[in-house]
This record gives C-alpha cells, sequence and structure tokens, in this order.
C-alpha cells in the first residue's frame, strides 16, 4: 500500500510549498479562533483558490430539509495579503414544530404545521482579510447574512502568534454580531400572528494555546465567553398552559354537567383531545386545504386568531431571558499513527450559560491517508445537554418568573452522529471531497438523569455533501 | 460566577502545564515530518467543517466554541 510521504519537503520548481510542508505549517498554526480556511491551509498561498461546496440536509418525517450551495475564492495580494470571498445560498423547505399540544389524558404531541411549509432562502456574504506576520496570523472578517424573517451583520478578528520555536501557539478572537429578527406573517398560515420586529446582538471574545507535544502530537486548548443580548426568543413557537386554557377550565367542566371532576385529564374526553383534533385535521389535509383555499386568511382577516387559540386552548408565546452568557471550553487532541499512516483527532467540548443548559460534546475523527492522494475519515460525535431552566414539553401554569419555552432545542437530550468522509486530491491543485452524516437524537441518550424533554421530540437527520477545490 | 472561575483556573493550569514543558518533548524542525502528514489536518475541507458547526448550532442549544466569527439565523 502506498503512502503519504511523511517527511518535510521544500519548496518545488514551481515555487509553491509541498503538500507536506503546507501540512506542516497547518499543523503548526490550525489553531481556534483563528480564520477557518487560513487555520486549515496554515500558510499563504501564492495561488489563486476556489471552492465550490453543496450539500443536501434531510430530516425525518415531514421536518425539514435544506439545500445549500457555496463559492469561495481566496486571492493572494503581495507577499503579506490574503483576501477570501464567500457566497452562500441555502433553501430551507418543509415544517418545524410550532406546539406540543395535549391529548385527552393530558399527554403532549409535538404539532407540525405541515399545511404550512416553510420555504426560507438564505443568502450569506463574507468577506476576509488576513495579514501573515512573522511569527503571526491576524484575520478580520465581515459578513452578512439575510433570510424572510432574520438579518444578521457580523464582524470578527482573530490573531495568532507563535512562540517556543513555533512548539506553541497563542490565538485571541473577537467577534460581533448585530441581528433583526422577526417572523415572516403569513396571513394564508393558520397559528401565524402579524409580524414583530425586534433585534439582537452577540460578541464573543475568545482565547486559546496549542502546544506540540511530542513528535506525533499536538494538544489544543481554547475557551469562548459568549455574551448574548437582546430579543432571544422564538416568534414562531408557542407553548400550552393548562391553567390559561379555557377548555381546561374546572369552571367550563362543571357548566358541562362535570361536577365530580377537576382536571381534564380525569376524564379522558375525545372532545378534550386538542392533540388528536389537530394531528386529525392535518392529516386529513383539512389543514392545507384551509390555507391553500384561503379561508385561513378570511378568518384570520375576521378574527385575531392568535388571541382566540391561547384563550381557548392556552398557546403562550415563547418567551426568554433577554441575556445568556455562555463558556465554552474546547481541548483538542491530533495524535499520529505511523504504522496505519493515520491520524486520530480527540475532540471535548463543555459548556455551560445561564439559562441552566449545559452540554458535554465528545467527537473522534480517524484520519487514514491511504496513497495516492486519496483519505478516508470515519467518524462518530455525541452531544448531551441539560434543558433550560424555563423549558417543558407544555405547563401546568405560567412559572413565577414568566419565562417559558417548548423549543426542542432548549430540552434535555442526547443525540449521535456517526460520519464518514471521503477525499481524493489530483495533484497539489484539485481536491473533491464527499462527506455523509447520520445524526440521531433521541431523549433518552441525555448523560446522566434526565431532565426536561420527552420522546416527542426525537428526530434523525442525514446529511451528503460535496466540496470541489482548486488552485491555478 | 464560581463556573467562570473554574473555568479560567483550568484553563490557566492547562496552559503553565503546556508550557512549563514538563511533559513537552522540545521537537526539532527536522523532527515534524510526522504532524506535517496531511492526515494531521482535522478538516480536509474547512466549508465542510463550517457547515457542520452551523448545523448542529441550529439544532442544538450549544454554539460554536471553535473559533469566533459566525453571524446569526432564524433557523427552526
Amino acid at each position: 500500500m502506498e503512502r503519504e510521504p511523511a517527511v518535510v519537503a521544500v519548496t518545488n520548481k514551481k515555487g509553491h510549498k509541498s503538500e507536506a510542508l503546507t501540512a506542516l505549517m497547518g499543523a503548526a498554526l490550525a489553531l481556534p479562533g483563528i480564520n477557518a480556511q487560513a487555520a486549515e491551509q496554515g500558510y499563504r498561498s501564492d495561488q489563486v483558490s476556489f471552492g465550490y461546496h453543496h450539500t443536501e440536509y434531510k430530516e425525518s418525517g415531514d421536518r425539514m430539509s435544506v439545500t445549500a450551495d457555496q463559492l469561495s475564492i481566496t486571492v493572494p495580494i503581495g507577499q503579506s495579503l490574503e483576501t477570501n470571498f464567500t457566497a452562500t445560498k441555502d433553501v430551507t423547505s418543509g415544517a418545524s414544530p410550532v406546539v406540543n399540544f395535549l391529548d385527552g389524558e393530558g399527554k403532549p404531541h409535538q404539532f407540525l404545521e405541515t399545511g404550512a411549509s416553510i420555504e426560507d432562502q438564505r443568502d450569506i456574504y463574507e468577506g476576509t482579510l488576513s495579514y501573515y506576520g512573522d511569527g503571526s496570523l491576524t484575520s478580520i472578517k465581515l459578513g452578512t447574512s439575510e433570510e424572510d424573517d432574520y438579518e444578521s451583520n457580523y464582524s470578527n478578528i482573530s490573531v495568532k502568534i507563535d512562540i517556543n520555536d513555533k512548539l506553541t501557539n497563542l490565538s485571541f478572537g473577537y467577534g460581533h454580531s448585530d441581528d433583526k429578527v422577526w417572523n415572516s406573517y403569513n396571513p394564508n398560515v393558520l397559528l401565524e400572528e402579524p409580524s414583530i420586529f425586534n433585534n439582537r446582538r452577540k460578541d464573543e471574545f475568545s482565547i486559546g494555546i496549542g502546544q506540540v507535544i511530542n513528535r506525533d502530537t499536538i494538544l489544543q486548548f481554547s475557551v469562548t465567553y459568549v455574551n448574548s443580548e437582546g430579543f432571544l426568543s422564538d416568534p414562531y413557537k408557542k407553548s400550552v398552559v393548562v391553567d390559561e386554557a379555557l377548555i381546561y377550565s374546572p369552571e367550563l367542566l362543571h357548566f358541562l354537567g362535570f361536577t365530580d371532576v377537576s382536571d381534564f385529564r380525569d376524564l379522558d374526553n375525545p372532545i378534550l383531545n386538542v392533540a388528536g383534533l389537530f394531528s386529525t385535521l392535518t392529516d386529513l389535509g383539512v389543514v392545507q386545504f384551509l390555507n391553500d383555499s384561503g379561508i385561513t386568511a378570511a378568518l384570520n382577516k375576521l378574527f385575531d386568531i392568535p388571541e382566540i387559540s391561547a384563550f381557548v386552548f392556552g398557546l403562550e408565546k415563547d418567551n426568554r431571558p433577554e441575556s445568556r452568557n455562555q463558556i465554552i471550553s474546547l481541548l483538542r487532541l491530533s495524535h499520529y499513527f505511523e504504522s496505519t499512516n493515520s491520524a486520530l483527532h480527540a475532540d471535548y467540548r463543555y459548556s455551560d450559560d445561564d439559562w441552566g443548559v449545559y452540554s458535554h460534546t465528545m467527537e473522534l475523527k480517524w484520519n487514514v491517508g491511504l496513497g495516492l492522494g486519496w483519505q478516508v475519515s470515519p467518524g462518530v460525535r455525541y452531544y448531551t445537554q441539560h434543558s433550560a431552566y424555563f423549558y417543558d414539553t407544555f405547563f401546568e401554569t405560567i412559572p413565577e418568573h414568566g419565562y417559558l419555552t417548548s423549543d426542542y432545542r432548549l430540552a434535555g437530550f442526547g443525540a449521535i452522529s456517526k460520519k464518514l468522509e471521503i477525499s481524493k486530491s489530483f495533484g497539489r491543485d484539485f481536491t473533491l471531497f464527499v462527506h455523509y452524516e447520520e445524526y440521531d437524537r433521541r431523549y433518552d441518550f441525555e448523560l446522566g438523569d434526565q431532565t426536561n424533554g420527552g420522546e416527542l421530540d426525537d428526530y434523525t437527520f442525514s446529511l451528503v455533501s460535496v466540496s470541489f477545490d482548486a488552485s491555478f | 460566577m464560581p463556573k467562570l472561575s473554574i473555568t479560567c483556573l483550568t484553563f490557566a493550569l492547562i496552559s503553565t502545564s503546556m508550557l512549563s514543558g514538563c511533559t513537552v518533548e522540545k521537537v526539532r524542525v527536522w523532527q515534524r515530518g510526522h504532524l506535517a502528514n496531511p492526515v494531521m489536518t482535522r478538516d480536509r475541507s474547512s466549508a465542510q467543517a463550517t457547515l457542520e458547526q452551523h448545523t448542529y448550532s441550529a439544532k442544538e442549544s450549544t454554539a460554536g466554541g471553535y473559533g469566533t466569527g459566525a453571524g446569526g439565523c432564524g433557523c427552526n
């Protein structure tokens, strides 16, 4: 079996750095907090390079699918500068969970308004200017991202400094984003409400250190602090609050003749099975018909449906604190195995925040060089998080602090990903890359004691990506 | 914020031990061949690495930690 040469080669006759030297510098320079492309490449190429990336993402059931395309160009300027411009377009379609309705026994069921399919396009433009100094790399990035219901303008600066004969690297980063968020109100959609316009901003600070431990091992460690302020709620999502629902009120039950019942769950009456009702209406295509025929639009003109649904079914808007502080620690170890010409990359990430969400992420990736430019990389990732203190699948009453959400992303859960990457380099100037991933999120995958959440939010997704990079 | 203090302390300890050289081999330039092997570059496609993190950040509560930079999104 032919293997990649594990030697430090020198500049070739065209004046370009060899692949091995590129990788050497990349290994020495690739640190957290640095512009991804510069960090991965680790040196300033004297060639113009283009990249094209295509991704297909598909969730299980009737949930969302995303198609993304990205074009990138990197151009060297003078002796020390490099600029990169990247344009990305992704199109999302499908349905997203809106609320968890209760059945007659009081058990929550996720409601996907499939008759109101999402169709959203996101356009992202980023420009990066990098300066390669003597033993340092400084990058400044400006970016903008626009969707039908979201706009983000962001910037960041990162600095990496080599010390200790390039055996140690220190990195510092700062990022800022100003975002506008609203819901793209569609009167043809049931349960949607008029747009609200809000702002949020985010500031990130990171510091990192990388160290060559021995001839085969590199260790990296970084800490990132993230502060988010403003409207951090989801304008589309709602929660059921039993005490706020007319249909669950003891007074109504008594009025209907159930004088000896104070809780609707004791009745298990099919009339009070709201989850079953909406599920049936969706499955039969009634919701789709109402939306498509314009009846929903007409009803929205005549009545304040969000207000009525809140009163009757106890639907409350997603409401989160207007501040969030996160601390994220990342430890990365890379070790080379000569016997198999491979490298094991092991990551551990720990995050904690003042929303009560702490998480662990563990990832293993095994890069195996097969020779002739081929590389295969199987990998596995495990993620687990504790639920936010204001999360539940539904609420008996509005909590004293006033915050509540049933967004599945703030629930307690775990997720396992299986990945496989295959790449092939044609000489030094062309690389083809294929990535496949299966992601399985489950409530009972959570590490330790299970926190608020439920199997109703379990789902899977698969992702296929193809990349092509060329240098001239 | 005690957890912040613990994080800072952990960072200081790991950084100090990494810099102290007590467990670190003084690897000369000509001894860095294995570190130079292409397989030691964790992500062969930076675009893929960025997209992966964006996907996770849209589906999980924890986002980032791999470097500052990305803007927000209205992902559902």
